[in-house]
């Protein structure tokens, strides 16, 4: 869940839009107007500088919905011919996300910044304290040479007026592997080759210029045909959404899909596999072991911290396992998964069961462009439901919780819990990978987003409703 | 003086449209309030039939407001209890 309430609830908006204008007479036409229509003449102009620039960025965001990459517009083509496109579309872009132009320009390159606080003081303590020789004094203030300034901030905490910042660029600040960077035009570049897909970009930015390339119309176009089309939820879903899993169940069915499974289904599978290999491990004399459900700690793994593979489990995903079970009974079914977050895309287009992603908001904007009420749906009746703890798999500590419970001698286990990879818990692992060595623990789980995947840069409720629904399921869920 | 009630709409598109957020809220309200506000979820209050744009909705007293935030909730709470 990102803390930008405002560009999310228009990003939704424009989401259950394109929704409606799928299955309106006239998709193109529909999709056209959507800026205009958000947006219409004499419109209030809430946040940016004009009513133009404002449909500017509800046409990027548009685009994104439909699975195309703003980096190759045009400005020119219009909506409807991008949504025609998106029709014809077989296969969506791999790269999921996207930087919107028009809405990333709103913050300056990063760099070390001396404010109006600066009194010129007599001690210059930053001018002493810089070891690059990058800050002089003239007219009374410091000044900082942009080109021998290394970024080390000492200067900022040697200042005794607070007067020196570093000028933030939140979706740098919070990428963990500096896979996004300001270009030379102050436009936020991604380099696919470091980006890990975790999402943190994405909710963190305050314009919500970085966007996922949406497949929702794919998955539309699957359901509007004949074939048959199967939804397999994550275990964070269950806390998404109004009312109980077996209403939303009802609301996805009514929603188009012919079959739906709850991916804790897989998780149960996962959890038995895990804790066999666990024990195995230690039998060995392994120091520790890493969970691996968790896409984006696995991109980590893969890009950016090859020595830790050894200690990864090699026990597949829930999603994996909830894969294989569908796609036996639906041979010929586009299966789709439904996710809390953008890391996911990339175990998908890895897997070749599985065909596509939407999201909790994507799912969402298909509910209210559908009208479909979830507290008014009947509940359908769930054969063998998963565990209570494969449902709990969601939540930080869930994972290691339900291995140790399916263990023979749980007491052995000691857990370490990554709660949200950031720098300093990647620099953590670093360490645990090169000194062989996880102080006083022998299983790691990692989350790579805070509260575990409730935390989910696409959930649609917040970390405390989700866990309480969630909790709600576990209530009336069997143990192992 | 009269119990201000507050009816937060729970129906899937003011839920979906941030309106979970609200949720949040109502142990804070009972804390802060006590018998002063009456505050429940509820149904869908049927505002969202002329778009989703405006939601999310919450009933206070007779009152439907729209696009409501935890902050302009608040607001509109005080307004009638002072």
């Amino acid at each position: 869940m990102t803390n930008n309430a405002q560009s999310i609830h228009i990003k939704k908006d424009i989401l259950a839009r394109i929704v409606e204008a799928f299955f309106s007479d006239d998709f193109e036409n529909s999709v056209n107007r959507i800026p205009v229509e958000m947006r219409p003449k004499g419109f209030e102009v809430p946040y940016r500088c004009c009513i133009h620039k404002e449909r500017a960025i509800i046409r990027d965001r548009a685009i994104a919905d439909l699975g195309f990459s703003m980096e190759n517009d045009d400005e020119v083509k219009s909506l409807a011919s991008y949504a025609a496109e998106a029709l014809k579309r077989e296969q969506p872009d791999e790269k999921p996300l996207t930087v919107l132009e028009d809405a990333c320009k709103g913050c300056v390159p990063s760099k070390i910044y001396v404010t109006d606080l600066c009194k010129g003081c007599v001690a210059r303590p930053c001018e002493q304290t810089c070891k690059f020789g990058a800050i002089t004094v003239k007219d009374g203030r410091s000044h900082i040479d942009g080109t021998k300034c290394k970024g080390c901030k000492m200067c900022i905490s040697a200042c005794p007026y607070n007067a020196i910042v570093k000028l933030a660029v939140p979706c740098e600040d919070a990428c963990p592997v500096n896979a996004i960077a300001k270009n030379d035009k102050g436009l936020a570049v991604i380099n696919y080759d470091e980006c890990i897909s975790c999402g943190k970009c994405v909710a963190n930015c305050p314009f919500g210029a970085i966007h996922e390339k949406s497949q929702i119309i794919d998955v539309l176009k699957h359901i509007k045909s004949d074939t048959k089309v199967v939804a397999m939820f994550a275990p964070a879903i269950a806390g998404q959404f109004p009312g109980n899993i077996k209403q939303l169940e009802t609301a996805l069915l009514k929603a188009g899909f012919d079959d739906v499974y709850e991916v804790a289904q897989g998780a149960d599978i996962t959890t038995k596999t895990e804790a066999k290999e666990f024990e195995e491990r230690m039998e060995k004399g392994e120091p520790f072991m890493t969970t691996s459900c968790c896409a984006g700690y696995n991109e980590l793994v893969k890009k950016h911290l090859s020595e830790l593979k050894p200690f990864v489990s090699t026990t597949k995903t829930p999603l994996y396992y909830t894969a294989e079970i569908a796609r036996e009974k639906y041979p010929d079914a586009k299966l789709v998964f439904i996710s809390p977050c953008v890391a996911k895309r990339k175990e998908v287009a890895d897997n070749p069961n599985i065909d596509y992603v939407l999201n909790s908001e994507e799912i969402g904007a298909l509910f209210i462009g559908r009208k479909i009420e979830i507290l008014d749906c009947e509940e359908r009746a769930i054969e063998n439901p998963p565990s209570k703890q494969g449902r709990n798999y969601a939540i930080t500590g869930g994972v290691a919780g339900a291995v140790k419970h399916a263990m023979k001698n749980p007491e052995i286990m000691k857990p370490y819990v990554v709660n949200g990879l950031n720098k300093d818990t990647i620099k953590d692992l670093k360490k645990f990978a090169k000194t062989a060595c996880c102080p006083d623990c022998n299983i790691i789980e990692v989350m790579a987003c805070y509260g575990g995947c409730i935390g989910g840069n696409a959930t649609i409720n917040t970390e405390r409703g989700a866990k309480k629904s969630i909790d709600a399921l576990l209530s009336e869920s069997k143990d192992l | 003086m009269a119990k201000v009630t507050v009816k937060i709409c729970s129906g899937t598109t003011c839920f979906i449209m941030s309106g979970n957020r609200l949720n949040d809220l109502v142990e804070m309200i009972k804390a802060q309030y006590g018998d002063k506000v009456e505050v429940t979820g509820c149904n869908c209050l049927g505002e969202c039939s002329n778009g989703h744009s405006k939601a999310p909705y919450v009933q206070i007293d007779d009152c439907i407001i729209s696009e409501v935030t935890p902050e302009k909730l608040i607001t509109e709470i005080e307004k009638r209890i002072k």
